[in-house]
């Protein structure tokens, strides 16, 4: 019986027929190099299922909490709760700021941070220069001026209106606080870096959005009411 | 919609690890989820209540899975650091933490198709036929890629221990 490893595979996972198993099993008491490697195999498995625990849903776990209270498929959508703005939206943004070659410059700039000491960042709320404010107020999502490209647009869980923005070596995140725009984190690196990683830009964004809560990024007309307002909207 | 609701919480642990060992990355692996629980909330109409939703999910993060490989073209990306030692003391520790690390190395370097089997089958406990049904190819072709992925994972592992051995 040729002991190949699809069968011994099929033996491991309990696939065969009475017959097959019994079949096997004799095989296997007459062939010690095919029950090594089943032992191997088995050990193989084992080590596989070590290396990926199960790990429960901890509390405020967003995702956990999007399940429980998201929206049903029936209700209408003016009543769905979003998703919160997550990082395939922001890096597809990121990405098709790269794209039009306006972000190109922070591309070398954001990736070599991932693992370094913190030194280049900055990681609390403060009042930012009057370009980027002009800009934050005036850009739609998508929009370049000054340099400074917005990528998304969201409301904090807090009912704060924040946006991403990037511009050439740094990229961040401002809330609207009363009249002024508040830095809430700016990635700002110094050193070179090659290439762009397809996984995205900065973690500290990824990280600060997370925190800020809240849904997905506005739709183009809720922003442009917003930036027509002067993004003065009272909280809802 | 509350029981499904449940039931697909319940689950969460098991998506996530799924996604991880398909996507390698914990962010992809994060973000993958996060689309795959957006996508059933949206067409939770469309499981019947009593059939398998794991099955359903797995299926819904690996047809959204090979759509991001379409779109993306996406190459190997590095597996994320799984071996943060710091602060931590003992050998016994420190040997699981690089037992963890070669685990996952191992099989991100097998082709996305053969983690898919390995998920299901190895991690999951899915049966041949729920695996086929899932991936929507034939048993056969989960038996052949299974054999050839433990085969891969076993030789990749035994090369571990053989150089942590040398180095002793």
């Amino acid at each position: 019986m040729d002991l190949n490893d699809e069968l011994l595979c099929a033996y491991i996972d309990r696939e065969l027929d009475a017959q097959a198993l019994q079949d096997v099993e004799q095989a296997l008491a007459s062939d010690p190099g095919a029950r090594l490697r089943v032992e191997r195999l088995r050990a193989a498995d084992t080590q596989m299922r070590k290396a990926f625990p199960l790990a429960s849903a901890g509390k405020g776990d967003a995702l956990a909490e999007f399940i429980l209270s998201g929206p049903p498929q029936a209700e209408p959508a003016a009543q769905h709760k979003k998703a919160p703005p997550r990082r395939r939206q922001y890096r597809a943004l990121f990405a098709a700021a790269l794209a039009a070659g306006v972000a190109g410059v922070v591309v070398g700039h954001l990736l070599p941070l991932r693992g370094q000491a913190p030194a280049a960042f900055t990681e609390s709320k403060s009042a930012i220069d009057p370009v980027l404010a002009a800009a934050l107020s005036n850009n739609p999502s998508g929009g370049t001026a000054q340099a400074t490209r917005v990528l998304l647009s969201f409301r904090a869980s807090n009912g704060h209106y924040c946006r991403v923005f990037a511009r050439p070596a740094e990229e961040g995140v401002a809330c609207r606080e009363g009249s002024s725009w508040q830095l809430v984190v700016l990635d700002r690196t110094a050193g070179g870096g090659t290439g762009f990683h397809a996984a995205g830009a900065s973690e500290l964004v990824d990280s600060a959005m997370d925190r800020l809560g809240g849904g997905a990024a506005l739709e183009p007309g809720e922003e442009q009411a917003l930036i027509a307002g002067q993004w003065n909207a009272p909280l809802r | 919609m509350q029981d499904f609701r449940r039931e697909l919480l319940a689950l969460l642990p098991r998506l996530r690890r799924f996604a991880l060992a398909l996507c390698r990355t914990q962010h992809d692996a994060d973000d993958l989820v996060q689309a795959a629980v957006e996508r059933a909330l949206r067409h939770g109409d469309a499981w019947q209540q009593g059939s398998q939703l794991d099955s359903w999910m797995f299926k819904i993060i690996q047809n959204l899975w090979r759509d991001e490989l379409r779109a993306h073209r996406r190459r190997a990306e590095p597996l994320d650091a799984v071996m943060e030692l710091a602060g931590e003391d003992g050998r016994e520790v420190m040997l699981q933490h690089i037992q963890r690390a070669e685990a996952r190395a191992a099989l991100a370097a097998l082709p996305e198709e053969q983690r898919a089997v390995v998920a299901l089958v190895v991690l999951e406990g899915k049966s041949y036929r729920e695996a086929a049904a899932i991936l929507e190819v034939a048993a056969g072709t989960i038996m052949s890629r299974l054999a050839r992925a433990r085969a891969k994972l076993a030789s990749s592992l035994d090369q571990g221990t053989r150089k942590r051995r040398a180095v002793q």
